[in-house]
Parts: structure tokens; C-alpha cells; sequence
């Protein structure tokens, strides 16, 4: 009569010698798998914060949207997250002309951005009464 | 499925927990490297991108300085610090194209840089003393009839400006200038002597290369140059027609006799030559700079910055522009003559923007945005030939378009404007 299949196999597990690692092997591997996988998070987190890549872009497609014609004030920036400040610099050297530069922070008061354009001075003070004005 | 199952199991597992810690740990490291590049890589990009920004700001930037300091055009090369990062630098290569200037803006910041070429003409509108009408003389009147419009700043001879009555046709407006008059002096103001060392200093320059006539070139249909590159001069034989012609850009034509047909089409070039004709309803800009004669063919279409220079020596030398013509630029005749006879003859229907000096006699049919200096008029009817008549004409400074930019013909220009982007 044909042995039952299931009984089949656990006699084969009965008999089967599995080369295995010990549990200090095990152990040792559990723990080398874990700090690595802690300095990798600690790592990316790290690198997500320093680098700032999105709002870094927010930050380039803002300034990409600021040209002479489009001037603007300090203001808050994507809910908060972000913030303009533009510096007017009435330049003695170069008479006639000023410098204005907009710089955009994060929460952490990091500049992470920057774009510096000249104006001519009757121009800037046109666009600083539209500004007022609004 | 057991069957499956009792095949993996009895698979033999080579090596222990060790060797698939190292082999976990080597793709959670590889990983990690291949995010962090692509962090980098980002950063980088977006940096990158901050820097192409910020160069192409300091072009414009450097325009806006350039436009506001015309004083930095009597230098040939200059470098801006726009920035306190002095990593950043523009260069700034200004030359000479004909009567405007071109300009060669260069923004770079470390490997990285950014080039581009712009055409300078003067901002004429900053003077607001501008001219309509500057006709000189001392013991003469200005005679006007029909609808003659004299807006703005109006410049009259001694005996100042009456109504006429020529053909049949009287004066039909209540005010004589439609604006504020002034006495002109006996001659016309003097002409900056900067447009006349241009003229010869391009002409010495045509003069030198002369004796290099590109023969390859001149048979060519279409010439295409780029300001960029070093300037061609294509010398042309004697009595010479350019048909179906496209030639753009640096380019500088020479000859003794041109033709221009209107199946050529030249951009941005300059043409140099005793004399030079213009046939009927050609379209292009082009500087036109001419010993002898210029004429302009009905109906073309001269569009700004175009420029017809005639140095003009003999007293049969001529500027014709024919009926229905479009110009916009400036109409120089440089040198005086006292002869009764026209040395700048605009036809009817004319419609002009820009400025006219004309040091001579004129005879003026048309409507012009802008201002003209002349020595006297010419008007030619029926009944015979007057002198100082302008009838049926339009001459007004005030009208001038706001985004015209021509050149300084009397002061020196005290502001510069961009025209337009070279290629």
C-alpha cells in the first residue's frame, strides 16, 4: 500500500540533516543587517535635509519667475516653507543703476537661493509705487 | 505544491547566515550609493541650473547698465562685477556695425558661460528738446498749405512761417505749428562728427580688403553670417544686380554700382557703394551708405534700423525715395550744398519714422515720426517750383514710437538702447 504523501515528507524531514547557521551566526547577521540599514536611513535623511533638492527647485522656479518687468516684495512662500527677501542696493559706482537681490530662505533660515538683476533707478521706482500700490 | 515544496528542501543552502549578511549588506550599500549619486547628481543639477539663471541675469543686467552709461561706449572692452560673488564675471566687446554698435556680452562663472550679441542704437527719445521741423535760414519764410502738420518742436527760418496758396489750395488748419516754434539759426545745426568717421573708417576698412574678393562667396545664393564670426565682405563686380539674394547678418556689400532686386532679401547687412538702387517693393533692413546716389524703389519696406547715408561731394549727388515707401532709420546727407536743386527727394505717400538731415534742399511729399533738418524745401507743382513750400505733409517729433531707437545726429548721445538680439 502506497505511503500517504504528507507522511512521506515528514519522514524526509526526519531524516534530512540541514546545514544551518547558528543562532550566534544569526545573531551577528540580524545586527550587521540592522546598523546598516539605521546608518543608510541616517544617511538619506541626512542628505535629504542638506540637499533640500524640492524646495530647492521651488526655490529656482520662484526666482525663474521674478525679471525686471515683475518685481516683488518680501513675502511668505509655499505655506510658510519658504520665504523671499529682496535687498535693494542703490549702487554709488554705477550711477543711474541699482542692484536688487532676491534671495529665498527655508524654515531653517537657509538661503537656497539667489538671483541678483540691475534696474534702472526710474524703473525700480515705478515698480516700488505698483508695489505699494498693490 | 508539496511536491514543490519537498524539492526545495532538499536543495542543499550553500553557505551560512555570514555570506547572505554580506551579500544583503553589499546591495543595501549599493543602494544607498545609488541614491546618494542621484541626491548628488540633483543638487548638482539644480545648482546648475541656479548658475545658467544667474548668467543669463547679468546679460540682461549688463544691458541695463550699458543703456543707462553711454560713456561705457567710448571703451572697446570692459568687465562688470555684478555680483559680490567674484566668481561671476561679464566681459563686454563693443564694436562698431556701421552706425549702430554691436555689442558682445559675455556672463561666466567658472567653466561655465553664456554669450550673446546685441545691436545699440541711441535713445533719441531722451531728448526732449527733439526737433519735428529744423529748417534754417535767416531772410526766408516757411510757406505751408493744404494739411501741413507741424507737431512739436518746431525750428522756423527768420521770417518765421505763413499760409500759402498753391494749386488751388490754401491752408486748412487754425494753427500753423501744433506746438511750440523757435527761431533756427542761419545754418543747420552741425552734424555729430562721429557719423562721418564712421563712414570713412568703413570705407577704409572695405578699401583695405579690397584686393580679396571671396569669388566662392559671391556665388553663392544665400549667405548667412553670424555676428560671432569675423565679418565678410563681398566685393562685387561692376555694375552688379543682386537677384534672389538671402543674406543675413555680418555681411558687408560692396561695389561701385549695386542693384537690389526685390527678390533678394538681406538682414542686418551693409551696403557700400558709389551708388546704389533699391528696386520697387523690396523689404529688408539695411544700412545704405552711398558716395553718389540712393535710390529707393515704390513701395518697399525699409524697416528699422535701417540707414541711408550719401556722402555727398559733387552737387548732382541724390537721395530718391520713390512713392509709397515704408522707411524707418535715419536719412543722412551729410555735407552742405547751397544749389537750388534737391539733393533728398521723398515722393508722395510716403510714410517715414525716424530722422532726416538733410543739408541742402529737400522736397518732402510724405508723412514723417520724427525729425527733419533741412536747409531749405523744394516744392514742385503744375504751376512751377516753390521754395520753402511744404504742403500736405506731416512732420511730428511727438509721434515718434516709444520703441524707436535711432542715432544721435546732432549731441552726443546721452542714452543707449538695446534693438534687438544678434545672431
Amino acid at each position: 500500500m502506497r505511503k500517504p504523501v504528507l507522511k512521506n515528507y515528514i519522514d524526509f524531514l526526519k531524516k534530512k540533516k540541514l546545514r544551518a547557521s547558528s543562532i550566534v551566526e544569526v545573531i551577528v547577521a540580524l545586527a550587521i543587517c540592522m546598523i546598516l540599514f539605521a546608518i543608510s536611513m541616517s544617511v538619506i535623511v541626512n542628505s535629504q535635509r542638506s540637499n533640500n533638492i524640492r524646495l530647492k527647485q521651488k526655490a529656482q522656479f520662484i526666482l525663474s519667475t521674478i525679471d525686471a518687468n515683475t518685481l516683488k516684495q518680501d513675502s511668505n512662500l509655499e505655506n510658510g516653507s519658504l520665504r523671499l527677501e529682496a535687498t535693494i542696493q542703490k549702487n554709488d559706482t554705477i550711477a543711474g543703476v541699482s542692484r536688487i537681490t532676491y534671495s529665498i530662505f527655508d524654515n531653517a533660515g537657509h538661503r537656497i537661493g539667489m538671483k541678483v538683476i540691475w534696474l534702472a533707478i526710474d524703473k525700480l521706482s515705478h515698480s516700488e509705487t505698483e508695489i505699494s500700490k498693490n | 505544491m508539496l511536491l514543490m515544496i519537498n524539492k526545495l528542501f532538499r536543495q542543499k543552502v550553500k553557505g551560512g547566515a555570514l555570506q547572505y549578511t554580506i551579500l544583503f549588506s553589499l546591495l543595501i550599500l549599493m543602494s544607498l550609493s545609488l541614491f546618494l549619486m542621484f541626491v548628488r547628481l540633483s543638487s548638482l543639477e539644480v545648482y546648475s541650473s541656479q548658475k545658467q539663471s544667474q548668467l543669463v541675469e547679468n546679460i540682461n543686467s549688463a544691458i541695463v547698465i550699458l543703456e543707462n552709461q553711454s560713456q561705457l561706449f567710448e571703451k572697446q572692452q570692459l568687465s562688470l562685477q555684478l555680483l559680490e560673488d567674484t566668481t561671476y564675471g561679464t566681459n563686454i566687446e563693443i564694436s562698431e556695425w556701421g552706425f549702430y554698435d554691436k555689442v558682445k556680452i559675455v556672463s561666466w562663472k567658472g567653466m561655465l558661460q553664456l554669450s550673446k550679441m546685441y545691436l545699440f542704437a541711441d535713445n533719441i527719445k531722451t531728448n526732449k528738446q527733439i526737433p519735428s521741423l529744423y529748417l534754417s535760414g535767416a531772410r526766408q519764410y516757411l510757406s505751408v498749405g493744404g494739411k501741413t502738420y507741424l507737431g512739436n518742436n518746431t525750428f522756423l527760418p527768420g521770417y518765421g512761417i505763413r499760409k500759402s496758396y498753391i494749386n488751388g489750395i490754401g491752408y486748412s488748419r487754425d494753427s500753423l505749428v501744433q506746438g511750440k516754434s523757435f527761431k533756427a539759426d542761419k545754418t543747420l545745426p552741425k552734424l555729430n562728427g562721429k557719423w562721418a568717421e564712421r563712414y570713412s573708417k568703413l570705407k577704409n576698412r572695405i578699401d583695405v580688403s579690397s584686393s580679396r574678393p571671396n569669388m566662392k562667396e559671391l556665388k553663392k545664393d544665400s549667405i548667412n553670417v553670424s555676428f560671432k564670426d569675423e565679418t565678410l565682405i563681398l566685393q562685387y563686380p561692376d555694375n552688379y544686380s543682386l537677384n534672389d539674394k538671402y543674406l543675413n547678418g555680418n555681411i558687408i556689400i560692396t561695389g561701385t554700382k549695386i542693384r537690389i532686386a526685390n527678390t533678394s532679401h538681406i538682414h542686418q547687412c551693409i551696403v557700400l557703394a558709389d551708388t546704389i538702387i533699391v528696386e520697387k517693393q523690396f523689404k529688408g533692413d539695411v544700412q545704405l551708405l552711398a558716395e553718389d546716389y540712393i535710390e529707393i524703389g515704390e513701395s518697399s519696406t525699409l524697416k528699422a534700423p535701417s540707414v541711408l547715408y550719401l556722402n555727398n561731394s559733387d552737387k548732382n549727388d541724390q537721395i530718391l525715395v520713390k512713392s509709397q515707401t515704408k522707411f524707418q532709420g535715419e536719412i543722412i546727407i551729410p555735407h552742405l550744398n547751397l544749389d537750388r536743386k534737391e539733393i533728398l527727394v521723398i515722393e508722395d505717400g510716403c510714410k517715414m519714422i525716424g530722422q532726416i538731415y538733410c543739408n541742402g534742399f529737400a522736397s518732402f511729399d510724405g508723412i514723417l515720426f520724427g525729425s527733419f533738418y533741412a536747409t531749405g524745401f523744394m516744392e514742385r507743382s503744375r504751376s512751377g517750383l516753390y521754395e520753402n513750400y511744404l504742403v500736405d505733409v506731416c512732420i511730428d517729433s511727438k509721434r515718434l514710437p516709444d520703441e524707436y531707437f535711432g542715432i544721435s545726429l546732432i549731441n552726443k548721445s546721452n542714452a543707449k538702447a538695446c534693438t534687438e538680439e544678434l545672431h
